[in-house]
């Protein structure tokens, strides 16, 4: 049972990561590319707040990681908000309902969601409007930085699993 | 019970995504809300952030960690009062560049800038600068480095201006080779962008373009001025597909790696379309 007190508590401490993630993942020089791509950190970190949250707060939680990712990468808010939204709710949703929260779980969850969410945003945003030599960005940019979201997810969700424990 | 925790969460949602599009709308264009709000807080932090990777990239040269070797015996304030001047002299440097560029181009008139993002998205090796329109940049605007064009602003709010480079297919620039005078189209690709190389295309089917000629912009269409150094050529090919012909250009400046830049907010002939 969650007690109410220790939840401002909670939601500052994932604030304070969501603020620290973001200058991670756009300070330049700071994260290298490994085979042509860096990870979506904002992205790693919601998946992971959804599986320590209820539903409610895990969609919040995404959109504010969402909508933070699409204004530091120079756009508007949008794509990531929306998708990271979705994305949050339903892994929430089957993390609380279908199945257990645990790190596998998660695991599997998001090695489908991470790829997914790169992948449609390449189709909408370099796909569709034909940007040339688009394949050769799919293969040299976007696998890499769906690998490396993935592989984020690992040391980010035990961080969150303890303190949504040590705050709950 | 359950149908009632259904029924917030799916109010929730409603709420969320609802929000999602009106905060899309208010960070639509150049100086929105929401993005200018959002840099004015921001801004600090990262360029906190860049100016400590910018430190810690400098202090990795050979020259500088053999000077701060030999220092580290002195006292930690001489150290401090070294650091600051290296500092100095590196901007004191890069504006020398600027003034003598401004020298040579009275109308220029160049806002220098330093990097304070590059983005897990930003495809193109695009990046953000830690001046916006409160200091007159305006979306379009020629983007240059001591060593020549690097990009233009495509986004702008109050306090920062996103660059697309000219790595990116967004970035289009008449050039010209200065050598032999054939004209062409500047404009990135995927293929080339991760070897920080760009492309000139449409050049004549008789051009006397050879390798290592020098690259500069046209200034035709009014967005550049005329005679900014894109880069040199380094290879020239044929595209099969539209059987038309090409030069690889590689620019002078590691447009992957640059930490500082300054903007051409106004020069002679900008908006001025010539033949």
């Amino acid at each position: 049972m969650r007690k109410r007190h220790l939840a401002p508590f909670r939601y500052l401490a994932f604030s304070i990561e969501i603020i620290l993630l973001m200058a991670l993942q756009s300070t330049p020089k700071l994260i290298p590319q490994i085979l042509g791509g860096t990870p979506l950190l904002l992205f790693a970190a919601a998946l992971t707040f959804a599986a320590v949250e209820e539903p409610v707060p895990a969609l919040i939680l995404g959109a504010v990681c969402g909508g933070v990712t699409d204004l530091i990468s120079g756009n508007a808010v949008g794509y990531y908000a929306a998708v990271t939204t979705l994305i949050c709710l339903g892994i929430s949703l089957l993390l609380h309902t279908r199945l257990r929260s645990t790190l596998f779980s998660l695991a599997v969850l998001s090695a489908a969601a991470v790829p997914l969410a790169v992948w449609l945003y390449f189709v909408l945003f370099r796909l569709i409007p034909g940007t040339p030599g688009a394949g050769t960005l799919f293969v040299n940019h976007y696998l890499a930085k769906a690998g490396f979201t993935f592989v984020c997810i690992l040391p980010l969700y035990p961080l969150n699993k303890w303190l949504s424990r040590r705050l709950a | 019970m359950n149908r009632f925790k259904n029924y917030k969460t799916l109010k929730a949602l409603i709420i969320t995504l609802v929000a999602i599009a009106v905060a899309g709308v208010l960070s639509l264009g150049d100086n929105s809300v929401i993005s200018s709000g959002f840099n004015f807080l921001t801004r600090g932090l990262f360029q906190l952030s860049a100016a400590a990777t910018a430190s810690i990239d400098s202090a990795s040269s050979e020259d500088i960690r053999a000077e701060n070797e030999k220092l580290k015996k002195e006292n930690a304030e001489l150290r401090s009062q070294l650091a600051d001047y290296l500092a100095v002299k590196e901007e004191n440097k890069k504006l020398w560049g600027y003034y003598g560029l401004k020298k040579e181009n009275p109308s220029f008139e160049i806002k220098p800038a330093n990097v304070i993002r590059r983005d897990a998205n930003a495809d193109f090796y695009s990046f953000t600068l830690d001046i916006g329109s409160a200091l007159g940049v305006q979306a379009g605007n020629p983007v240059i480095t001591e060593n020549g064009l690097v990009g233009r602003v495509s986004r702008v709010d109050g306090a920062t201006c996103v660059v697309s480079t000219v790595l990116s297919p967004e970035t289009k620039a008449s050039a010209l080779d200065r050598q032999s005078g054939d004209a062409g189209i500047i404009s990135g690709n995927a293929t080339l962008c991760d070897q920080n190389r760009t492309a000139m295309s449409k050049i004549s089917e008789d051009n006397k373009i050879k390798e290592d000629d020098l690259i500069v912009t046209a200034g035709t269409g009014g967005v550049y001025p005329d005679g900014l150094i894109v880069g040199k050529v380094v290879e020239l090919g044929f595209n099969s597909y539209d059987a038309s012909r090409y030069a690889v250009v590689e620019p002078y400046e590691d447009i992957k790696s640059i930490t500082s830049a300054a903007v051409i907010t106004d020069f002679s002939g900008k908006g001025e379309v010539r033949k």
